[in-house]
């Protein structure tokens, strides 16, 4: 087996594990390429549509072109989306020039929101080792408190295959099926697979986005590469780490770490 | 490419992270940005500036030790590799254990001014049990030692011996210094007497296990998964091979029916193997469950309501003669008892400590006697790894797990 196949293999592993585990469990869609990989391990985990429901967080800031695609692919492959969006007085007045508030109020509120609305006990993300020193910590059923804070100083053990985490009254999991493929891995399978992708990750002008979130903190990189081939090329080589156009990653030193502890993706 | 997965353990501070760093660095297979921060911090005379590479928790990096288990990837010219640091700090002992059951292969680091301490032969003793074969020990802060051949190949035979009686395979013994880059790439022009190879050709060495399509077939079941035409079995195959058209037997209840189509990522196969997720359709999915494991009938797993394992404790509260547990194998969860704590082994001279002990504290490894209230399917876990292993859980967590011997 090659390294995608096994790659492939386990993530459907993981993802049939976690719904077989959570009653209530719902996957996270950014229209991006990691949770749009998500999806496609989803439908192929289970015979017919996905049998669990797929969140999009709308902060209101997202690309045109990712609301498009929403709309074509959720018809396309029969989701049952739920877009959730924060509404409060202090979401609509928010500035992106605040990251830790502004992703804590429009992302994770949002997602705070959503999941006592439907009482998920488990939501599965497309959150990879090598995107960020943080998320390389993570297990691949992580447990969030009420507050939604992660207790990374004591995370629960994890042996091969066996995950153990029982969501107690107001917590969840967070399942992350994705978290040992890299940036390359993702690239090489959308080609394999023949998965949509959304257009901003391809150049334009000498210019492309690497990692895509709300449009006022992404940053596009300089690049020619103008297509899948191109893109896989361009990584091979790249000393650039894939989220330095994320402002909120830029930030202090720790701010990734303090969004998580919160309860950020 | 292929891809390995390489452990990286040994005693605190004797430079697992800083290890790491370095291997990055010198692959080019750093970011820009953390790249420029190395070499500034390095300039300002800076240590542990390569272990921020993995030691990324903001307590990490102020306290200067590894807490929680992390996986990088760097690639060579022959295949990529996941480098998992682990954390040598013996309160940390899970997160060390998490990350060594998805390793193929281990390196071992030493600090050659202290040499093995109560870690390194702990952490030695788990790679072993977990089912490791293949290791590479690197001695390393040899600049400490300045470079002394005699230091290097005093330890080397101290820790070749030990990790023989625990029957690892040694791949290398590398002496290096991580800290100054030297014997990790280039060959170290302070270490002329060192004939054998540098730390990057010894990885070229480690050999990918070989995948277990030849053991017995071992299906295990996920759920059976019903739509409106037909009942689906999602399962994986962990050893073996299955094929269309085979008789099917599912464990402990020996229910034998015939396979009518394999699907394999949501495509139809005549056969599929060890390491793929499939889907079944069967002639009677009914009596097939969620836990149960699929089999050939003329090369079955045990059935049995007992377990004789050896047992690796990581909860503050210790286990005891007695004690309710939950066992996880394969995807079955069956609620057992511990019978005794036959013996405790001391991983630094693998003596056994205490024999019919009344209680087996965190860290420790012991053999014990499991009953469990019904019957499961397990193997050996010499012969069928993948279903010879479980994890104790109470509460909702992880506290233990063990082999089957």
């Amino acid at each position: 087996m090659n390294k995608l196949d096994e790659l492939e293999n386990r993530s459907i592993y993981i993802i049939r594990e976690a719904y077989s585990h959570f009653e209530k469990i719902a996957a996270m869609w950014s229209m991006g390429k990691d949770s749009t990989v998500l999806l496609t391990l989803s439908r192929k985990a289970f015979p017919g549509t996905i049998p669990f429901p797929v969140i999009h967080i709308d902060t209101g800031k997202k690309f045109k072109c990712m609301y498009d695609f929403r709309e074509k692919w959720t018809r396309q492959w029969n989701l049952n989306l739920i877009v959730t969006k924060n509404t409060s007085e202090a979401a609509k007045e928010i500035q992106p020039t605040d990251k830790l508030s502004c992703c804590g109020l429009l992302k994770t509120e949002a997602l705070k929101q959503v999941i006592s609305q439907h009482n998920f006990d488990a939501i599965m993300l497309a959150i990879r080792r090598d995107e960020h020193g943080i998320r390389a910590k993570e297990r691949h059923f992580s447990p969030r408190d009420d507050n939604f804070r992660w207790n990374y100083q004591d995370q629960p053990p994890e042996l091969w295959d066996f995950f153990e985490s029982k969501a107690q009254k107001n917590t969840h999991i967070r399942i992350h099926p994705l978290l040992d493929w890299t940036e390359l891995d993702i690239w090489q399978y959308i080609k394999r697979e023949n998965i949509p992708t959304i257009e901003l990750y391809f150049s334009k002008h000498g210019k492309r986005y690497r990692s895509i979130g709300c449009a006022p903190c992404c940053e596009p990189m300089k690049s020619d590469a103008r297509n899948i081939d191109e893109i896989i090329h361009e990584l091979e080589y790249t000393q650039i780490a894939e989220r330095q156009g994320r402002a909120q990653d830029k930030e202090a030193a720790h701010t990734m770490q303090q969004l998580r502890a919160l309860g950020y993706m | 490419m292929e891809n390995l997965r390489i452990v990286i353990a040994g005693h605190i501070d004797h430079g697992k992270s800083t290890l790491i760093g370095r291997l990055l660095y010198e692959t080019g297979c750093l970011p820009h940005n953390v790249k420029e921060n190395i070499e500034k911090s390095e300039a300002l005379g800076l240590k542990e500036v390569f272990a921020f590479v993995t030691d990324q928790f903001e307590e990490e990096q102020s306290g200067g030790i590894t807490i929680d288990t992390t996986q990088v990837e760097f690639k060579t010219a022959k295949r990529s590799y996941t480098l998992i640091d682990t954390p040598g700090h013996r309160e940390f002992l899970k997160n060390m254990i998490t990350g060594t059951t998805r390793a193929d292969a281990a390196i071992l680091v030493i600090d050659a001014s202290q040499g093995p301490l109560v870690q390194t032969y702990q952490h030695a003793y788990l790679i072993a049990m977990l089912g490791i074969k293949q290791i590479i020990v690197v001695i390393n802060k040899m600049d400490i030692k300045r470079y002394s051949k005699c230091v290097f190949r005093e330890l080397s035979e101290e820790m070749t011996d030990f990790l023989r009686k625990l029957g690892m395979e040694i791949i290398a013994v590398v002496p290096v210094s991580a800290q100054y880059g030297e014997n990790i790439s280039a060959k170290s022009s302070k270490m002329q007497w060192n004939t054998s190879p540098t730390l990057m050709k010894s990885l070229n060495y480690f050999y990918r296990p070989e995948n277990p399509i030849q053991l017995p077939l071992r299906l295990i079941v996920q759920c059976p998964y019903v739509t409106d035409s037909e009942t689906t079995i999602l399962g994986k195959i962990a050893t073996g091979k299955l094929y269309k058209d085979h008789q099917l037997t599912f464990g402990p209840n020996h229910h034998t029916t015939k396979v009518f189509s394999i699907k394999v990522s949501n495509q139809e196969r005549t056969s599929a193997e060890s390491g793929q997720s499939i889907a079944l359709v069967l002639k009677d999915p009914t009596n097939v469950e969620r836990g149960q494991v699929g089999f050939d009938i003329n090369n079955p797993p045990m059935t049995t309501d007992y377990l004789i394992a050896d047992v690796f404790w990581i909860d503050t509260e210790p286990l005891r003669p007695g004690n309710k547990i939950d066992i996880l194998c394969g995807t079955r969860r069956c609620s057992a008892q511990i019978e005794n704590i036959s013996k405790i082994i001391s991983p630094a001279n693998l003596e056994v400590t205490c024999t019919d002990a009344e209680e087996l504290q965190d860290s420790q490894v012991a053999s014990v006697k499991i009953k469990l209230d019904s019957p499961i399917c397990v193997d050996q876990f010499d012969k069928i790894p993948e279903l010879g292993r479980f994890a104790i859980v109470q509460n909702g967590r992880i506290t233990g797990g063990g082999v089957v011997k």
